[in-house]
């Protein structure tokens, strides 16, 4: 058998190396994406005050640092036993809906969007965000703004933008000023516009790629994701669905903070990263997906006016679920206009200036458990305790572990479909780094680890022999 | 205006300097101070407004505090080819370029580089890092008094 190996993944965050093994007559046999550092956050945190958590976690990572606050906010309620005042959860809220669409703003227009638009065979010196500059400047600023947007109300809510501690057991530290929801409320004019544009440049682009997209990351899954009872699109609070690659419902209503009961994790010795699978199903066969593609396959509607139109177009996309892995850059679309009703909304509700923004109590239980919707999907943080409130056991489960199982099988199908030979050439790397891009990766939150993504290629024989390598970043 | 962007992390050591060294810029109309652990592109956005833009990040390889002024790439040059990694962050002449590309940034830009040793996990800065920072804002408060 020969192998070929993809090290060091650009343009996602953390570090990976891809093996393509040929069979003896030099086809793609098969393919491994490897997530190859370890950080070990969860044994970090044991011997720390629960209290400390939201605080500690939102290190995990400084793209999504307000989901991981959320989660151990959350956990932290269920420690304490409370339900916290309104006015916090609406702040909790609306903080996530900013952080969706900073992060998903800067995964398409920065990070995916070369691959698109400027095409997969296009030099890999332009194939970035300068080539793209040069392409379309005003498309770029529009990116940059909608960032700025998101990181902008997570600065005035949260305190700053990177690492905001405002989160905390109970609520929330400090209510929000009148001035603050007005700045907010603000954007969303040229938010709305913005997204509007990038889904009308994405569009045309599904069908002018319509072979590539076929072979990128196109197989039947599991999708999992939390949606409101009524069966909305949710990313604070609510209940676990899953549906199959016909969209038939698997399972409905599961408790998140009960999801060790029906989610197991699977370890394989060539990556850090763990396999999360559907317990019922086993492993690997209950792999599922998580994340936009996710999302928007489990919610009935959006809920919120432009998102419903847009959601009811994605899903004529498909008679069942929508299975295209490429399809994610134009759900993340869709959850940003969505993002940005949400905000509208949350900024018009007189409840979110409420000054009672924290319940206090003292340690009631020894487990927390407390999920959310962040922008890769769902995320669950799993707290024990001892009679002191120094934490005993941490399980964090990651949205981009979660897909894991998927990412290999978007590795593998890209690799049989396009290396055809026993080197490797700049289209087939780029095809399989972008096979990766659709899922925008976040390696260093998922196996806990410190650290950027670049990536490395192995192409190995049958015998395990290398007969080439590739490597950027 | 003149813009300060200090860079680092302020829990691995000595790599919090420059925002040890931002603190200690003498306030003054026209001053604005941004702390940030990482650059991301829209602090383009924020370079863009400014006349004079200076970058103070901790350096490993130099022995002082050094000010440098950088060069800017004209608006009209072809882009330079980069085969570079672009994960969630930017370099600073990543970002100085967007700036100018973007925005038309066309002022002056420098770049602090500011002693740093001791790079493990903690929030205290080596008694090395902290006479540096001192110089480097020294530095600083002299340059932006010429302007």
């Amino acid at each position: 058998m020969e192998r070929i190996v993809i090290e060091k993944v650009t343009r996602v965050e953390g570090h990976a190396k891809i093996s393509i093994y040929l069979d003896d007559a030099g086809d793609v046999a098969s393919a491994q994406f490897h997530v190859t550092e370890f950080r070990g956050f969860e044994k970090l945190c044991e011997g720390r005050p629960f209290h400390e958590m939201p605080g500690l976690m939102s290190r995990i990572c400084g793209i999504c640092p307000v989901s991981h606050i959320i989660a151990s906010s959350k956990a932290g309620d269920m420690l304490l036993g409370v339900e916290i005042p309104r006015a916090a959860a609406k702040q909790r809220r609306l903080v996530n809906y900013a952080q969706v669409l900073q992060s998903h703003a800067l995964s398409f227009f920065h990070l995916s969007s070369p691959d698109f638009l400027l095409g997969f065979d296009s030099s890999p010196e332009k194939r970035n965000l300068f080539g793209l500059l040069e392409n379309d400047a005003d498309f770029v600023r529009r990116g940059i703004r909608l960032r700025q947007f998101g990181q902008r109300v997570i600065e005035l809510v949260g305190g700053k933008r990177i690492h905001p501690a405002w989160s905390t057991p109970g609520g929330v530290m400090h209510p929000i000023a009148a001035a603050q929801r007005d700045e907010v409320r603000s954007w969303i004019p040229e938010a709305l516009e913005s997204v509007g544009i990038a889904l009308d440049r994405m569009k045309p682009v599904l069908d002018s790629m319509a072979p590539e997209i076929e072979h990128m990351g196109n197989f039947p899954t599991l999708f999992l994701g939390t949606v409101t009872r009524e069966g909305a699109l949710e990313f604070y609070d609510g209940v676990i669905r899953i549906v199959d690659a016909e969209r038939n419902i698997v399972a409905e209503g599961l408790d998140p903070h009960r999801y060790d009961s029906y989610l197991g994790e699977a370890s394989e010795e060539w990556s850090f990263m763990k396999f999360p699978f559907y317990k019922p199903l086993g492993y690997p066969g209950g792999g599922y997906r998580v994340g936009p593609l996710a999302r928007l396959n489990v919610a009935r509607a959006a809920g919120t006016p432009r998102a419903d139109r847009e959601l009811r177009e994605f899903k004529h996309r498909s008679p069942g679920a929508v299975c295209h892995s490429f399809l994610y850059h134009l759900a993340r679309l869709i959850e940003m206009l969505h993002a940005i009703e949400r905000i509208d909304e949350l900024t018009d509700d007189p409840e979110l200036l409420r000054e009672h923004v924290r319940a206090k109590a003292g340690q009631n239980r020894n487990r927390g458990v407390g999920s959310c919707e962040a922008p890769r999907g769902v995320l669950f943080h799993d707290y024990q305790v001892d009679e002191n409130g120094l934490m005993t056991k941490v399980n964090l489960l990651i949205a981009t572990a979660q897909n894991n199982l998927a990412m290999n099988r978007a590795v593998e199908q890209t690799a049989r479909r396009f290396v055809s030979a026993r080197s490797l050439q700049e289209g087939v790397l780029n095809r399989v780094e972008a096979a990766i891009r659709c899922y925008d990766p976040c390696l260093s939150c998922s196996t806990h680890a410190i650290g950027q993504m670049p990536v490395i290629v192995e192409l190995r024989d049958a015998t395990g022999a290398l007969l080439d390598r590739a490597e950027r970043g | 205006m003149v813009l300060c962007i200090a860079i680092g992390n302020p829990l691995r050591g000595d790599d919090g300097v420059a925002l040890h060294a931002l603190r200690l810029i003498s306030p003054r109309p026209g001053l604005r101070l941004i702390e940030t652990h990482q650059l991301l592109p829209e602090l383009a956005v924020h370079i863009a407004t400014a006349e004079t833009v200076c970058f103070l990040d901790a350096d490993p390889n130099c022995s002082e505090a050094t000010l440098v002024e950088m060069e800017l790439e004209p608006a009209g040059k072809p882009e330079p080819a980069r085969a570079i990694t672009l994960a969630h962050h930017l370099s600073i002449a990543d970002v100085l370029t967007l700036a100018i590309r973007l925005y038309g940034f066309s002022g002056q830009a420098f770049q602090c580089h500011i002693p740093a040793k001791q790079l493990e996990h903690g929030s205290k800065l080596s008694l090395y890092a902290e006479k540096a920072a001192c110089q480097a804002a020294k530095i600083i408060n002299e340059r932006i008094e010429g302007l």
